[in-house]
């Protein structure tokens, strides 16, 4: 496991979050929800 | 393992719902890719009978195990065999219609529905089955995904000499014939509910296309869901199929002179019991039993054959935007590939402690 944050993990984080705040997260038409997580095994 | 997704819902008109489902894992894989994306139409009722037709790419409705955001399970962090296979092989690309209805004069407690699509790809679903065996995860396979699986032995005389690597794809056409499910269901009220259905990819295993051969898989479903005294939930499913394949096609998609078509049937079932406690905890416990044999072989060969232990616990306070949990996994499996192929023992014990942390934004 890696460290938790890398560049190759922020990327898509931060477009996903970008996509979350131009939405709302919820609203009467508009519901996103983002799940962020982390596993160790 | 680290996942990040979005599970997007919009509203188009009064009865046009899209959603949307990005997914990003660190394991490789390239970048953000979808693995759910549809509309659904859902005409304004004029009778007790509620019609929904779905149009794009989704998961059948098979499993009674990953109702959470996400098609994540609210009860164990890896999922069943069953369902780990239908998240890294079936997903349908088509449309699907269904049927909702309530019996009014029992109380609106009893409601059945029923279902069928039309899809096409899907194609080599069976494919990591076979050469991989069951597993459990949550690791989804998401739309333009393609892996690695086990290498193909190369053989001289019967006798393996080499292997060389495959790669998957597993939702993709490859003889443009349509394939096809269907079911129905019962529920009583959010005490019972009990689900038949069957699959068939009609794929044809003679057919070649983007790198991948045709495995014509097809397989009866059966699930139950019951709320037990003491709050306990219950929930069962059960799959039985079979996959038609060539042994000794290649990834040129060249067929060897020992080609010879092939059976194999699979089975698997399980039965989770979870509870919660208190406002904030939950507690799983499930068995699963799975096995794949060859229909048709001389020896027959049992591809994989074991059962699986997992237990859970999850701290998820309501409203709460973290959660975390811990889950242990036990798979005992035996696997006449592995020695035959490989030269690697057949019989295996995998045990696996998982902690597990998410967040979450917006309202869970």
């Amino acid at each position: 496991m890696g460290p938790l944050l890398t560049a190759r993990r922020i990327a898509p984080l931060s477009a996903m979050l970008i996509a979350a705040s131009a939405l709302g997260a919820e609203s009467d038409r508009h519901d996103l929800k983002l799940d962020v997580s982390a596993g160790y095994v | 393992m680290f996942r990040a997704f979005a599970d997007y819902r919009g509203r188009l008109t009064p009865t046009l719902q899209a959603r949307v489902i990005a997914d990003y894992v660190d394991d490789g894989s390239s970048g953000v890719d979808l693995t759910e994306a549809y509309i659904d139409w859902r005409p304004i009722p004029s009778s007790p009978n509620q019609h929904q037709v779905r149009f794009g790419a989704f998961y059948p409705p098979f499993s009674l195990e990953n109702g959470d955001s996400g098609w994540q399970s609210p009860f164990t962090y890896s999922y069943s065999a069953i369902n780990t296979w239908l998240g890294e092989e079936i997903r349908p690309v088509g449309a699907e219609w269904s049927l909702r209805r309530r019996f009014e004069k029992l109380g609106n407690a009893q409601e059945i529905r029923a279902f069928a699509a039309g899809f096409y790809g899907n194609d080599p679903a069976g494919t990591l089955l076979f050469w991989r065996g069951w597993s459990l995860h949550d690791r989804q396979s998401r739309l333009h995904d393609h892996f690695d699986i086990p290498d193909m032995p190369t053989f001289s005389s019967g006798v393996v000499t080499g292997t060389r690597p495959q790669t998957l794809k597993p939702f993709v056409d490859t003889d443009h014939e349509p394939g096809a499910y269907a079911g129905v269901e019962w529920r009583y009220a959010r005490r019972a509910l009990v689900q038949l259905a069957r699959y068939d990819n009609r794929a044809d295993p003679y057919s070649f296309a983007d790198g991948q051969w045709g495995w014509r898989t097809d397989f009866n479903h059966v699930a139950v869901q019951v709320g037990l005294p003491a709050e306990i939930g219950l929930v069962a499913q059960w799959m039985r199929g079979t996959t038609d394949w060539l042994s000794g096609a290649s990834q040129a998609g060249t067929l060897s002179p020992f080609v010879r078509f092939v059976q194999d049937e699979f089975e698997s079932q399980f039965v989770l019991l979870t509870r919660r406690l208190g406002d904030k905890h939950r507690l799983a416990l499930r068995y699963d039993t799975f096995s794949i044999n060859r229909l048709n072989a001389s020896p027959p060969v049992t591809s994989d054959d074991g059962d699986a232990w997992t237990l859970s616990y999850r701290l998820a306070p309501s409203n709460a935007r973290f959660s975390g949990g811990v889950e242990w996994l036990r798979i005992e499996s035996h696997r006449d590939l592995w020695p035959m192929f490989y030269s690697v023992p057949g019989d295996q014990t995998e045990d696996q402690l998982r902690l597990q942390f998410s967040f979450r934004l917006a309202a869970p």
